[in-house]
């Protein structure tokens, strides 16, 4: 039960535990309700006996009845909320840290705002169906089981009358989910198209406009969408009309009864009371199934979304051990690496970046250069060959203990919704504020920062929106400043600024390099020419290795990097 | 007010809205129909003592709630037809408003954000009308016509049913909790996502700084505060929550008290009475369509006020645009020109003249406004005061076609259409020959791209195995400018995103675009301006100064100031000795 509840519902253990004494709760509260009923068939009973009872009686039986029911409905409304909010930000925490801790491949398979949009809405999904239909649901088959064996055994042909409409109902309604499936199938691909035009037609609409072709595009999507229509619209009663047949067995269930009961009479084998009481009982099955009905369907269709959770649980997490890393030589031999399966981006790249060395990789875009800081940094995990530190394959270092030793500057930055304080200070979680402010000194970062409204504690907004491109950047090589580990990653980190911004960051990064284990990728042939080793790359190989001087000589794509350089540098309009 | 919006978006489906209403009554009818026949029924079986009499009503009763079924079926039918038509007609409507909208709309609102407000809310306005209607009907139709049917059974019987009634609405409305809950609940789950965006987006360098989710402060703070506020939320309803079911559940049972004050055969009262037992709880449907439909209304309502607000925003800052087709020359002329985007003013009482038929590079630090200058010139945004005048007249006289043939515009991230190579370029003149576009991909540099491919021209971009750089889908729409042959160009650090191996065609493709027209150029790479006719230096907005290269490097200018800084950063090298002066100057 608790196994089938986890992998159903995607819970966390607490979580299961919960539902299942919310479950007994509501089997409970469905009980009570039925004990009203009962008092209904006791006051019946005394009628067609013609044995009448002072009203105190049915007064004290209702009473107590009422005593106990607020109590479990009480109950049950305490238990389930609590609990699912628990649940519902424990799971929530879970799928964070849970994602921290996977492979970058994970994320270049997923869009990434889409992703972490589906999980919070996952989960609140989950929720409202854990406060809702999960207990009610569990409580109710087991309250209908309980129920209609009664009602089998005091008449097994009544009670066939009573369960099997009914059951035949709940076997339509799981049916309709797979009329259901397949059709979304059909439906889901026009959805995307459609998204897909729409997206365009955003991101194109400069293009658009100045094309003059509007009404074109509008034509054509236009028509793509009267299509969907018609098709969802045979969708809808298609898949209908199993879910029109499991309504109607549902309600013809008091109409069976009827008749069999009527029939019964006639041929004067059953009690009066007894038909009453399967009318009764009948009623408030049905009813309840009613209510319940949409409850029912909402867990049905939570099965794609239990299914994303655990698929996020199972994808295999980076392991390893964690490793003192004493030396800081990155020896990379053969390595192999593709981003999809069949294709490869890195194809047997040899070379070593040593410690207290610049090593710097240059090659035409696409050659895998970027990558390959990517496979160093174990942000994603390299397919063949092998990557080694102080000896070490890096695929058994934990890459908790790596982390601790690369800082890592990219081209594009990523700033969070905080203070530019705590923005700078993930360089090192620990650091003071005086240490986080000397690292924003030594990045050129100090003197914009204080013009900021509130100083070092101004919110920065939205990936840092209120912050340039320049600032932003600068802010990143604070953080490598301030965790000055001996591992120093540079990705184009000087694309796309401007002149101002870019002298500033130059200056600050022959400070930074100082003493470490340096590996930059650059387009800016001139910038890395005093490198200690200069890695020339083509589609992924190694097409030379050597210092600027030895390149000149040995490597034709070298030469001809620099001289399209050169051609650059030396056009005029 | 969703009726008037019905009426807006989707009038031709309006009948089916009342279709759906007189379906869902006809339903209600044969629902209620049914349990009249329970209630003949039950007199037959426990007053009458009738059992043959029983029979018919006991078949009428599984009739008629086939009946119910399958129209309340067609009701709901009809209102997801309304529904579905209401949810295209928003979307195509989506799709007019969006290549209208005004450029700074764009500015404003991430891609990915328009269109999920447009998809997610159009989604949302069609289930909500496809339920709320036949749920609107029931939760009317089905007490009203309940309540007749227990009058005629029983005059207490009818009071005891709308007593249940108008109670079980009282604490419904009071299980609703606090409306002002429920702002605040939205906005912690907007906080709470938009911290979940931020941490998905960053998570490279979560990684690398070994940060998780709870040392991210904020984020870890807004899942805690939105489950905190749910928990509240829900606990602030529990009392009539409670109090609702376990009131609903017994007060049928008030009716056995009426049997001491009866004055009637007690089977016949028997019947009445367990008839009101199985009746009454038609009433839990009707409360729970009441409840849903107070959802469904706040969702369509709120969910169409979105997709409204959006269009609005789209309205904003819209240019005016005239019936001008044709510019009679490229002459450009700033009168007094002032501009700001919200709040901040980026440009303020610029006047400027710029001849025809030559080239001219605006340079300046970012934020200096030369971006906007050249903006402004394409049309894309409306001055906030004085004009901009081409050939002569202001650009509000110009229509949108004039635009889109007198001026080509080539930005620094290259667009292309997921079409062929060849279609791509011949957006820029539909009515060009074949030879016209294959003559304009050559100037454009482009042989070597087609080259790449087997299918030439004819490789349609985006699908599988086509890969393009950055540079090379810039020489396409370079190619398409070409073929377009306006009389002005603008490029705005069209280069800047080149691969750099790639750079030196671009800039070959550049100069052929530029070829004997009036060009506008900002360029980061400030080595390649030398020749141009005229460089502007922009400085806050206005114009600092103004000459050939020549001119502005004798003295001591901006210009050769920030040429001398561009020397200085290109010569940078990772540990290198001090950048050597610009001699080459």
């Amino acid at each position: 039960m608790r196994r089938f509840l986890k992998e159903k519902f995607g819970l966390t253990d607490r979580g299961v535990r919960a539902v299942e004494l919310a479950s007994v709760i509501s089997f409970l509260v469905n009980f009570g309700y039925m004990l009203f009923m009962m008092i209904a068939m006791y006051f019946g009973d005394n009628v067609l006996r013609g044995e009448e009872k002072p009203a105190w009686v049915y007064l004290l039986l209702l009473a107590v009845t009422l005593l106990f029911v607020y109590c479990v409905v009480d109950l049950e409304y305490v238990r389930t909320y609590n609990a699912t909010y628990r649940e519902a930000s424990d799971l929530r925490l879970e799928i964070a840290d849970r994602l921290r801790e996977l492979p970058l491949s994970y994320f270049s398979r997923h869009d990434l705002s889409d992703l972490a949009q589906t999980i919070m809405q996952d989960v609140s999904d989950i929720e409202h169906a854990m406060s809702h239909a999960m207990p009610r649901c569990i409580g109710y088959v087991f309250f209908l089981a309980a129920v209609g064996l009664l009602l089998l055994v005091s008449n097994p042909l009544l009670g066939l009358a009573t369960v099997l409409p009914l059951l035949a109902g709940f076997l339509f309604m799981l049916f309709s989910k797979d009329m259901q499936k397949r059709w979304t199938g059909k439906y889901f691909w026009k959805s995307r198209e459609m998204t897909e035009a729409f997206q365009e037609t955003i991101e194109l609409q400069r293009e658009i406009r100045s094309c003059g072709i509007e009404e074109e595009n509008y034509r054509r999507i236009s028509d793509m969408m009267d299509g969907a229509e018609k098709l969802r619209l045979r969708a809808e009663i298609t898949q209908g009309m199993p879910m029109l047949l499991s309504i109607l067995f549902m309600k013809l269930t008091l109409g069976v009864i009827s008749l069999v009961s009527a029939w019964l009479l006639g041929a004067n084998r059953i009690q009066l009371i007894m038909v009453i009481g399967f009318l009764l009982a009948s009623v408030r099955l049905v009813d309840a199934m009613g209510a319940m009905e949409e409850s029912f369907a909402e867990l049905l269709y939570l099965d794609a979304r239990v299914k994303r959770l655990n698929e996020l649980r199972e994808t295999p997490t980076q392991t390893g051990r964690d490793t003192e890393l004493g030396r800081f030589d990155i020896v990379l031999k053969d390595v192999r690496f593709g981003y999809e399966d069949g294709t490869r981006v890195v194809d047997g790249v040899s070379f070593t970046a040593g410690q207290n060395e610049v090593t710097a990789i240059v090659g035409p875009s696409g050659c895998g250069k970027s990558t390959l800081l990517r496979l160093i940094s174990r942000l994603y995990d390299y397919g063949g060959g092998e990557i080694r530190i102080d000896g070490k394959d890096i695929r058994e270092i934990s890459t908790d203990s790596l982390f601790q030793k690369v800082s890592f500057v990219f081209q594009d930055v990523i700033l969070f919704n905080a203070s530019v304080l705590d923005n700078i200070r993930m360089g090192r979680a620990d650091a003071s504020d005086e240490e986080v402010k000397r690292a924003a000194e030594q990045a050129g970062c100090a003197e914009f920062i204080e013009k900021l409204p509130q100083g070092y504690d101004t919110l920065i907004g939205e990936n840092g929106s209120r912050l340039s491109g320049g600032e932003r950047q600068r802010i990143s090589i604070a953080r490598a400043f301030l965790k000055n580990a001996p591992i120093l990653l540079l990705d184009e980190i000087a694309a796309s600024l401007d002149v101002e911004n870019e002298m500033r960051i130059q200056s600050a990064l022959n400070q930074l390099i100082e003493g470490k284990t340096v590996v930059i990728v650059s387009h800016r042939m001139k910038s890395v020419e005093n490198a200690d080793r200069i890695v020339v790359m083509e589609n992924g190989r190694v097409d030379a290795v050597g210092t600027h001087r030895e390149l000149l000589e040995s490597s034709a794509l070298y030469r001809r990097l620099i001289e399209k350089s050169r051609m650059t540098e030396d056009f005029r309009y | 007010m969703i009726y008037r919006k019905l009426k807006e978006y989707a009038p031709e489906r309006l009948a089916f809205a009342a279709i759906g209403i007189v379906l869902a009554f006809l339903a209600a009818l044969l629902s209620i129909a049914s349990y009249y026949m329970l209630y003949r029924f039950l007199v037959k079986i426990i007053a009458d003592g009738d059992i043959r009499g029983a029979v018919p009503a006991a078949f009428r009763i599984a009739a008629l709630l086939v009946a119910n079924t399958a129209v309340y079926f067609l009701s709901l039918w009809a209102t997801h037809a309304l529904g579905f038509r209401l949810e295209t007609n928003l979307k195509k409507l989506g799709i007019r408003r969006l290549m209208q909208a005004s450029f700074s709309f764009y500015d404003r609102n991430d891609s990915g954000r328009i269109r999920k407000i447009i998809d997610d809310n159009t989604v949302l306005t069609h289930m909500s009308v496809a339920h709320l209607i036949p749920d609107l009907s029931t939760a009317v139709f089905v007490p009203v016509l309940g309540a007749a049917l227990a009058f005629a059974v029983d005059v207490k019987l009818g009071v005891l049913f709308l007593v249940t009634l108008l109670l079980g609405l009282y604490f419904i409305q009071r299980m609703m909790g606090d409306r002002q809950f429920m702002k605040r609940y939205m906005e912690a789950q907007e906080t709470m996502n938009a911290g979940a965006v931020e941490y998905v987006r960053g998570i490279h360098v979560l990684k690398i700084f070994r940060m998780n989710a709870e040392s991210l402060r904020e984020f870890h703070r807004a899942v805690l505060a939105y489950s905190d506020l749910a928990l509240r939320y829900s606990m602030s309803c529990r009392r009539w929550y409670v109090v609702f079911q376990v009131f609903f559940n017994a007060v049928y049972l008030t009716a056995m008290f009426f049997y001491s004050v009866r004055n009637g055969e007690p089977r016949e009262f028997l019947a009445k009475f367990m008839f009101y037992v199985m009746f009454h709880g038609i009433l839990f449907i009707s409360f729970m369509k009441v409840m849903y439909v107070g959802m469904y209304l706040f969702q369509a309502n709120s969910a169409i006020g979105k997709i409204e607000t959006l269009f609005r925003e789209m309205e904003e800052k819209k240019l005016p645009r005239g019936t001008a087709e044709k510019m009679d020359s490229f002459d450009i002329e700033f009168r007094d020109v002032t501009f700001s985007y919200g709040e901040e003013r980026v440009i303020e009482n610029l006047s400027l003249t710029l001849p025809a038929g030559r080239s001219y590079a605006l340079v300046g630090s970012s934020g200096s406004g030369k971006t906007t200058l050249a903006k402004l010139i394409s049309g894309f945004y409306q001055t906030d005061g004085g004009e901009i005048r081409i050939g002569g007249r202001a650009l509000s006289e110009y229509s949108d076609g004039a635009f889109a043939r007198n001026i080509a515009n080539v930005f620094q991230d290259a667009r292309l259409f997921q079409d062929t190579i060849y279609e791509n370029v011949r957006a820029g003149r539909r009515s060009a020959s074949r030879e016209e576009v294959m003559e304009a991909l050559h100037l454009a540099q482009c042989d070597e791209i087609l080259g790449k491919f087997a299918g030439r021209e004819e490789t349609v971009i985006g699908s599988e195995g086509v890969h393009l750089s950055g540079g090379e889908m810039q020489r396409i729409t370079i190619a398409r400018a070409i073929l377009k042959n306006a009389g002005i160009v603008i490029l705005d650090e069209a280069s800047a995103a080149a691969d750099p191996e790639n750079e030196y065609e671009l800039q070959r493709a550049l100069a052929n675009l530029m070829k004997g027209r009036t060009v506008i150029m900002i360029a980061h790479r400030l080595s390649s301006i030398r020749n141009v006719d005229e460089i502007l230096v922009i400085e806050n907005g206005r114009v600092a100064e103004r000459g050939s290269h020549g001119e502005l490097m004798r003295g001591d200018t901006r210009y050769r100031r920030l040429q001398e800084e561009f020397m200085r950063a290109n010569e940078w090298r990772v540990r290198g000795e001090a950048a050597p002066a610009a001699q080459a100057l």
